[in-house]
């Protein structure tokens, strides 16, 4: 199985749960070039949705300007043993997501 | 590049005067030396736990971005593939584990030593190339990559050891003494030594950067550096320096190399292993 | 003490010329393959407003920006931004000064807090602004981070 692209991090305090996760991607904004002067395309995330138990809680519209490897974190109104799922597009069509229970290790 | 340059020359210019003369002191005298400069420099800010954060130590605006990236550092997807090769069989079905045993958290704080049968000095990095050869494998290159995630791994692991290099034998000293001359030594057009940004120019800026003190360098590579986009050794960082001054870079695993890794890790002595690291 | 002040001052003047020249990164994209395409095509800040339709947004103390001074990496710029406004259900990201200044848009959930926080690139010295929309309305606030090319760098 390939490795997933998404690592993903919640905790529960207060009610409140903290997500925090880290999309390995390029980001690459179409612009830069490489060493030879050859384009580098345009590859880079436009969506990043989040749910928990299958509700949308944040979506995230990116664009070239957020950073390679790209982070995000917020928190929302839940408790232990929510399901919470990342999942990202791009404007290549790739995509990938996973799935967390709030309060489980792995 | 030109403004670059000026910088760093007006620096050695107006250092020239300053002329450092390497002193025959032992390592327990040079370490102590070197923390009382500090203390003396920086002040209340030389807190001796501390310098492990480099430059974040001494600059808050920079530190608060730094804490910011540290919330999920990117060298962390790095530790994973680092995991990944250290478990996975080599072609003779052993694996890293038959050259360093099984427990990691003790490995990072081995090195660098001495090897007084070789009279060289072994990195973790030089350990870890010799595995794969030891077992028939191609060696990883050596300032990123493969080399770089295993590395990662490692430290990560030992996060919490602390530093505690000790040169006891003769040869073990030549080492050092090496290792500290090379330091001190002036190199490159820009006629600068380590020392010249690391010691006493420590928290001053190259124009809008600030200089870290050299204590505590070691503690955290390998390191991601946001300027690399990804992690690399110490060595690489080394070379990096080198080219700034405007010398020819040494090879990564160089004796030069090799020997300032070892006396900056006897400067370092007891200060906390925290890599790998995150930094601009 | 002379000598040192004197470098201190040779330094900050050279800073200043560096800083201006800037420019590490080009960033954004022209080609977009989602509905954000419109977005990304303003390529500069009051276009990108007028696109959103959000150049009557008044300026509220009620946005919080939390961003350095002075950026370590242009490439790694750690932004976070958190509305109060009390029905905030859109948070959206402007780089000023990068060729496409609309950098992200947050769709804010009912159960989550109006907060995030992601890494930016910034192509040189520029405003980050934060509009809000809350109500059908739009509310904004910005903060100035200065980007310099750095000295020192393998």
């Amino acid at each position: 199985m390939a490795k997933s692209t998404i690592k993903l991090r919640t905790k529960e305090k207060g009610g409140l749960i903290q997500v925090k996760s880290l999309i390995t991607h390029p980001m690459h904004t179409g612009l830069r070039r490489t060493k030879k002067g050859d384009k580098i395309p345009a590859q880079y995330i436009t969506e990043v949705m989040v749910e928990a138990n299958g509700e949308p809680v944040i979506t995230a519209n990116w664009t070239g300007s957020i950073s390679k490897n790209p982070f995000i974190s917020f928190s929302y109104a839940g408790a232990k043993g929510d399901t919470v799922k990342l999942s990202w597009k791009d404007n290549t069509g790739k995509s990938d997501s996973l799935e967390k229970i709030v309060g489980k290790k792995k | 590049m030109n403004k670059l340059f000026t910088s760093f020359a007006l620096l050695a210019i107006a250092f020239s005067s300053f002329i450092t003369t390497v002193n025959a002191g032992t390592p327990a005298e040079d370490t102590q030396a070197l923390r009382g400069y500090f203390q003396k420099t920086l002040g209340s800010k030389a807190n001796l736990d501390e310098f492990i954060n480099g430059t974040y130590a001494l600059n808050e605006d920079a530190r608060s971005q730094w804490e910011e990236i540290e919330e999920f550092p990117p060298y962390e997807i790095a530790i994973d593939d680092g995991s990944d090769i250290w478990d996975k069989e080599f072609k003779n079905g052993k694996s890293f584990a038959s050259c360093f045993g099984d427990d990691i958290s003790s490995i990072r704080g081995k090195y660098p030593y001495h090897d007084e049968a070789k009279d060289t000095v072994v990195t973790l990095e030089g350990d870890i190339n010799k595995c794969l050869k030891d077992n028939g494998e191609k060696p990883f290159k050596w300032k990123k990559g493969k080399i770089a995630a295993v590395s990662a791994f490692i430290a990560y692991e030992g996060r919490g050891g602390k530093i505690d290099v000790q040169p006891k034998t003769e040869k073990a000293l030549a080492w050092y003494n090496k290792g500290k001359n090379f330091f001190y030594a002036k190199r490159g057009q820009l006629n600068m030594s380590c020392a010249g940004c690391h010691v006493y120019n420590a928290n001053n800026q190259v124009r809008a950067e600030p200089l870290s003190p050299a204590l505590g360098h070691v503690s955290h590579f390998p390191v991601f550096r946001s300027k690399w986009g990804e992690l690399g050794t110490l060595h690489r960082r080394y070379g990096g320096c080198n080219k700034q001054v405007r010398a020819k870079p040494f090879k990564a695993q160089s004796d030069q190399y090799k020997a300032l890794e070892y006396f900056q890790a006897v400067m370092s002595n007891g200060l906390v292993l925290n890599g790998p690291g995150a930094r601009k | 003490m002379k000598r040192r002040s004197f470098i201190k001052s040779a330094l900050v003047a050279s800073a200043t010329g560096a800083a201006v020249t800037g420019g590490i990164l080009s960033s954004n994209a022209v080609f977009a393959a989602s509905h954000e395409m419109d977005m990304t095509k303003a390529k500069s800040f009051d276009e990108a407003m007028k696109m959103m339709g959000a150049t009557d947004a008044a300026e509220s103390d009620m946005i919080k920006i939390k961003a350095p001074e002075i950026a370590e990496n242009g490439a790694v710029v750690p932004v976070g931004i958190t509305s109060e406004i009390e029905g905030t259900t859109e948070i959206i990201a402007l780089i000023s000064n990068n060729p496409s200044p609309y950098a992200a848009k947050y769709t804010i959930g009912a159960k989550a807090k109006a907060s995030v926080k992601s890494r930016f690139k910034m192509a040189k010295t520029t405003d980050v602004v934060a509009v809000v929309k809350a109500n059908d309305k739009f509310y904004m606030a910005k903060a100035n981070i200065k980007v310099t090319k750095g000295g020192c760098g393998g």
